[in-house]
């Protein structure tokens, strides 16, 4: 079992200060909605609120900031020091501008002229005159808004999805649970029918889909991090020029060992989780000589072996 | 005294004063809140400060005349504290609330915005499930600064590539996966792009109103987004090589570049692709993704390339 520790002032400060004004402009709240809005337990949003009665210019009971709080509810009297919300910081302002534009390019938001018009606002308030200048660029396949509907109804779609590892095309049924976007690729995560268990499949290798009738009832969960399944990967130790360490920055789970072992000098060892060995030939050839497997032994020639392969294409043996 | 009560008090203090307080008036008033040492005393006063200023509180400090010549005064102006009324529709604050759900950027920062412009965070869609669509966007601790100096026409320096940058934002870029600033490098007097994930260090921001941005400046078209169209001033005889794709993967091609890169088509299916190759590296990264199953058909200099390259990683071995 896990003890909490305590929660941090900056922390316990922000929430108070959002807090009391939203109190203030509401009156009496009753301690559980106000609890789950500002996503706190109740034992804590009581203990902040309790410690904020107590606070003031001075010790003056006419002084205190006017609330109390009672069991089920928390009450204000007259708003003294904190009407308003603290304007936005930096991080806030810069998190709701980028959220709005990357929004707007979503295929299928409907959200269209009311979020065009929210952003200006927003920035307005923020004293930014032209929002254009920060820009997400977010292509959306046409197949997002297929997937999305999909999987708000429940229903299974047919996919031909192509295999890297294979180059073959296999139909599979799926029933999508959630479209997702990351390191600038989309994903569908799903139910795969024929397998009865969760796989997630790239949009861009997915030639073509059928949306059909028939409805599932699925539930996957939250999304758990890539490679967070051992079994499915296995980890592997690389020894690279850091110079090269740039082709490596998309993948995630990629350490940094604080290995010495002999190596040309410079070079850092660096271990990852692999999904498959085709996989690994791409990386591999993409290191070129600035990398080498040292671990599993089973794919230390690997590097070597696929670049004969290749080879041959050129004539070359 | 827990500090998170003291600073609240220190807040009312200064947010009701009507003219400059010094840190003896601020003792003076908060009288038994910090300690009696007048060393121990201060450093507290300076973390109080401190904690709020890192919360976006604005604290004016101005060096006092007067009676009180050469000690520092403080105030917080309501003016400059508080959030102006952003006044937002209903379906403009359901926009946001569904720009900041959707949009993922793996920090609090959305959902702290959303409470102080009075939005109730939380999942887009009714019934409280979770967005069918999500899309993580990279983030970087340096980003809201990035974008502040943007809106603020602030110049900012970093070092990055070894060197110190002066740099004037023109615009913050969201491509490929990650974030670009876009700028005039007073340096090298030069329009530069930074990734910003690579600046190194802490980044300095100047005064505000420094320069202004050219008329016309569009921070999307200043560089290509095919990086296999950036010069890299390595000379392959053309800037277009002709690549053979075997049948498996022809759909891939076909996906990224269009019918219009077609050459040619071959009996078992393969297809000859005209691909940029003005930028050799990122050229070399596309082609060996397809392992063996890709071949460079010319120029001749970037087929040989290729063979030098893979003939390289079999040396090592």
């Amino acid at each position: 079992m896990t003890r909490r520790g305590p929660r941090p002032v900056n922390l316990r400060l922000r929430r108070l200060l959002v807090m009391l004004p939203w109190l203030a402009e509401r009156g009496t709240v009753s301690t559980a909605a106000m609890a789950e809005h500002f996503a706190m337990t109740v034992p804590d949003l009581m203990a902040d609120l309790t410690l904020a009665s107590l606070c003031g210019v001075s010790q003056d009971p006419r002084d205190l900031i006017d609330l109390w709080v009672d069991e089920e509810a928390v009450h204000f009297g007259i708003p003294k020091y904190f009407n308003r919300p603290l304007r936005l910081t930096a991080p806030e302002a810069f998190s709701l501008v980028a959220s709005a534009t990357a929004a707007r390019n979503l295929t299928g938001s409907d959200l269209g002229g009311a979020l065009n018009r929210a952003v200006d606002k927003v920035a307005r308030a923020l004293g930014i005159d032209d929002v254009d200048r920060l820009v997400v660029e977010l292509e959306t396949p046409a197949a997002v808004a297929d997937f999305a509907r999909a999987a708000e109804a429940g229903v299974e779609v047919t996919i031909s999805h192509w295999s890297v590892t294979t180059g073959d095309s296999v139909e599979r049924r799926i029933v999508p649970a959630e479209v997702f976007m990351e390191s600038d690729h989309w994903y569908v995560r799903a139910l795969d029918l024929g397998v009865g268990a969760e796989r997630t499949f790239r949009l861009d290798r997915i030639e073509s889909h059928q949306v059909g009738q028939t409805r599932h009832d699925v539930d996957l969960g939250p999304r758990r991090p890539w490679f967070s399944d051992p079994v499915e990967t296995t980890r592997v130790t690389i020894e690279m020029d850091p110079a090269w360490m740039w082709v490596l920055e998309q993948y995630p789970g990629v350490t940094i060992d604080e290995v010495t072992t002999p190596r040309p000098q410079g070079w850092v060892s660096v271990s990852m989780p692999v999904s498959s060995e085709r996989w690994l030939q791409r990386l591999l050839l993409r290191l070129g000589s600035h990398a080498r497997v040292r671990a599993p032994e089973s794919w230390t020639d690997l590097a070597s072996d696929t670049a004969r392969l290749v080879l041959t294409r050129y004539g070359k043996k | 005294m827990h500090q998170l009560e003291r600073v609240t008090n220190l807040l009312t203090l200064l947010l009701s004063a009507r003219r400059h307080v010094t840190f003896d008036e601020i003792r003076n008033e908060l009288r038994g809140q910090y300690p009696e040492n007048l060393v121990a005393a201060r450093a507290a006063f300076e973390r109080d400060k401190s904690l709020l200023r890192d919360e976006g509180v604005p604290i004016d400090s101005v060096v006092l005349g007067g009676d009180q010549a050469g000690t520092t005064g403080y105030r917080i102006l309501r003016s400059e504290y508080e959030l102006g009324d952003i006044d937002l529709e209903p379906d403009e604050a359901a926009a946001l609330r569904v720009a900041v759900s959707t949009i993922r950027m793996g920090q609090t920062w959305g959902v702290e915005a959303l409470w102080k412009v009075d939005i109730e965070p939380g999942p887009a869609r009714d019934g409280g499930a979770a967005p069918v669509v999500v899309a993580n966007l990279p983030v970087d601790p340096r980003l809201p600064l990035l974008h502040r100096s943007l809106a603020s026409r602030c110049e900012v320096s970093f070092d990055y590539n070894g060197k110190s940058r002066e740099v004037r934002p023109f615009g913050l870029l969201a491509r490929d996966g990650w974030w670009y600033l876009v700028g005039h490098d007073r340096s090298v007097d030069e329009l530069r792009t930074f990734r910003v994930d690579r600046i190194a260090g802490e980044v300095e921001v100047g005064r505000s109103g420094a320069f202004t941005i050219p008329e016309g400046f569009d921070v999307s078209a200043v560089f290509p987004s095919d990086p296999k169209l950036l010069p890299d001033n390595v000379d392959m005889g053309a800037d277009v090589a002709e690549v053979l794709v075997d049948a498996s993967d022809v759909g891939v091609v076909m996906a990224q570049y269009g019918a219009g890169a077609v050459v040619s088509e071959r009996a078992d299916g393969s297809t000859v692709f005209a691909i940029p190759c003005s930028n050799v590296r990122a050229f070399d990264q596309w082609l060996l993704g397809f392992v063996d199953r890709a071949e460079v058909l010319s120029p001749p200099l970037l087929r040989q390339h290729v063979v030098d390259w893979l003939e390289s990683i079999g040396a090592r071995a």
